[in-house]
């Protein structure tokens, strides 16, 4: 059995006066996907971006610890950054950095005020391939391969994100976090802002080329049924005691 | 219009651009420090006769007046698109920052600055300098600081309307360096049209202001705020060729040149922009 691609272990983030998680834990195994679920304010989107090595609160990360065993199962990469502030996980954003885009990838909630505007969809998705390990033999054929898999039509490679539906901008987004041909692929929401026949059609196609590439999939949703019919494990988050828990 | 239509599309204003400002760079460094001596003889001569511009009302050459004009404003009008330039990113970044405090005072001073009234600012300044030392520079920067708000409030629309810190959260994710994410994502891919059109406005607004204050010295027959009396100002091709309106002097060639000067920075000035925005 293949070792997993993250494990985070009991991570407590504090914002000044509250908790923002407490004793999270998460694994994440190649080739399944595991869903990250709770109401808003839970901290979903928090426990992934500190998955990632970004922690942008202070004083911040309290307990925990973060390992990626599938590239070394002794490192932690918290160690030195608990109780540390601000500074240390400056630090540590800036030692995971390497590892952002390329082993782990990351599709944003409401994809289309998180890609960059300026750019078309081709030069964003030809961008993210550029951080494979090993360049493919072609960039163009390989943009155009990328935005077939999730259902563009390679056309779409010249339009600005301004000028795609939400839909469309959901998959640019996926085909720019698959792009990379990363281990792991964090999805904030997918669904966000998409009609229900949409919703169900982008996650199962996130779920299919995730799969094609052989990663591992963590999936932020609070859908119950996406989680119930695609998700292989649960993590369920609540908000801390003392947190404000929206309806 | 296609992928490949948008790529090109930028050369040819780009090459429009590059001429303009060239020439106008060229002509600033061939400029000679003084006047020629006057030839009353050739007053008025046209550019068949004395190549390439013709001649003034005393027989001398109006490439004079293209290179010296073009030498007292050429850098001083780059130097104030410069500072709009800098000035525009800086209230782009600090939106995309997301630094509330720090934004907060930038658009309270904006708003103290851009409630001065420019022109009376600007002749202040101008006044303020000794006459030995009378040079468009300070009056260059001063236009510059003035007209910053401006750009800085649009540039910070622009930086706004990219999401904030969820789009640098984004590109913070696919694992894009600090300075990587502002410098070349918020500033180089989303800044820039409205930086460099605002900074090629700027430059193209110094132009003018030379021109009208040499032109009202002329006027009213006084020494000019912007430079020394030794050089001539493309407002003296305007003045000269003015009197072929009114009197019918033989020098519509002067105002010809003149305006043909003016139209070479204007469309420098839109070729740039144009350039900056095509993808």
């Amino acid at each position: 059995m293949s070792a997993p691609l993250v494990v985070l272990q009991d991570l407590t983030i504090r914002a000044p006066g509250r908790l923002l998680v407490e004793g999270v834990e998460v694994v994440v195994e190649p080739g399944r996907v595991t869903a990250l679920v709770g109401p808003s304010g839970s901290g979903k989107s928090l426990t992934a971006r500190a998955l990632m090595g970004v922690l942008d609160v202070a004083p911040g990360l309290e307990r925990g610890s973060l390992r990626y065993p599938a590239l070394d199962p002794s490192k932690d990469w918290y160690d030195g950054v608990r109780g540390g502030g601000p500074r240390a996980q400056a630090r540590l954003l800036e030692a995971t950095r390497a590892l952002r885009g390329a082993y782990l990838s990351y599709s944003p909630q409401a994809a289309s005020s998180a890609l960059n505007p300026g750019r078309t969809v081709g030069q964003q998705v030809a961008l993210a391939v550029g951080r494979r390990a090993s360049p493919p033999a072609s960039l163009g054929a390989e943009v155009t391969r990328l935005l077939r898999a999730v259902g563009l039509d390679p056309r779409t490679a010249a339009a600005l994100p301004g000028e795609l539906s939400g839909g469309q901008c959901q998959r640019a987004a996926l085909a720019i976090a698959v792009a990379p041909a990363p281990r792991l692929v964090i999805a904030d929401e997918p669904e966000t802002g998409l009609d229900p026949v949409l919703r169900r059609a982008v996650t199962e196609l996130l779920v299919e080329v995730v799969q094609s590439h052989g990663a591992g999939l963590l999936l932020i949703s609070h859908h119950h049924d996406t989680v119930s019919r695609i998700a292989g494990a649960v993590v369920r988050l609540r908000p801390p005691a003392g947190a404000p828990e929206e309806l | 219009m296609s992928g490949a239509g948008r790529r090109f599309s930028r050369w040819p204003s780009g090459l429009l651009a590059a001429a303009g400002f060239g020439a106008l760079l060229v002509f600033a460094a061939f400029a000679p420090e003084f006047l020629p001596d006057p030839d009353p003889s050739r007053a008025w001569q046209g550019p068949g006769e004395m190549p390439p511009f013709g001649a003034d009302d005393r027989g001398r050459s109006l490439w004079v007046y293209a290179t010296q004009g073009a030498s007292i404003l050429a850098w001083p009008a780059l130097l104030a698109g410069f500072v709009v330039a800098l000035l525009a990113v800086f209230g782009g970044v600090v939106r995309a920052t997301g630094a509330a405090r720090l934004d907060g005072w930038v658009q309270g001073m904006g708003e103290v600055v851009g409630a001065l009234p420019r022109m009376v600012v600007v002749l202040v300044v101008a006044l303020i300098v000794p006459a030995d030392s009378r040079s468009l520079y300070p009056l260059a920067v001063t236009w510059a600081l003035l007209a910053a708000p401006g750009a800085m409030d649009e540039a910070a629309a622009v930086a706004e309307r990219l999401g904030g810190s969820r789009f640098v959260e984004a590109l913070r994710a696919h694992g894009y360096s600090a300075a990587r994410i502002f410098l070349l994502h918020i500033v180089g891919y989303n800044l820039r049209p409205v930086v460099v059109r605002q900074a090629a406005e700027v430059s193209m607004q110094v132009v003018f202001l030379e021109l009208a204050l040499s032109y009202l010295a002329l006027a009213g027959d006084r020494p000019s705020l912007t430079h020394a009396d030794s050089v001539m100002s493309w407002a003296g091709l305007l003045s000269q060729g003015y009197t072929w309106l009114v009197i019918d002097m033989e020098s519509g060639h002067a105002l010809a040149l003149g305006l043909g000067l003016i139209a070479l920075v204007t469309g420098a000035s839109l070729a740039v922009s144009h350039a900056a925005r095509a993808r």
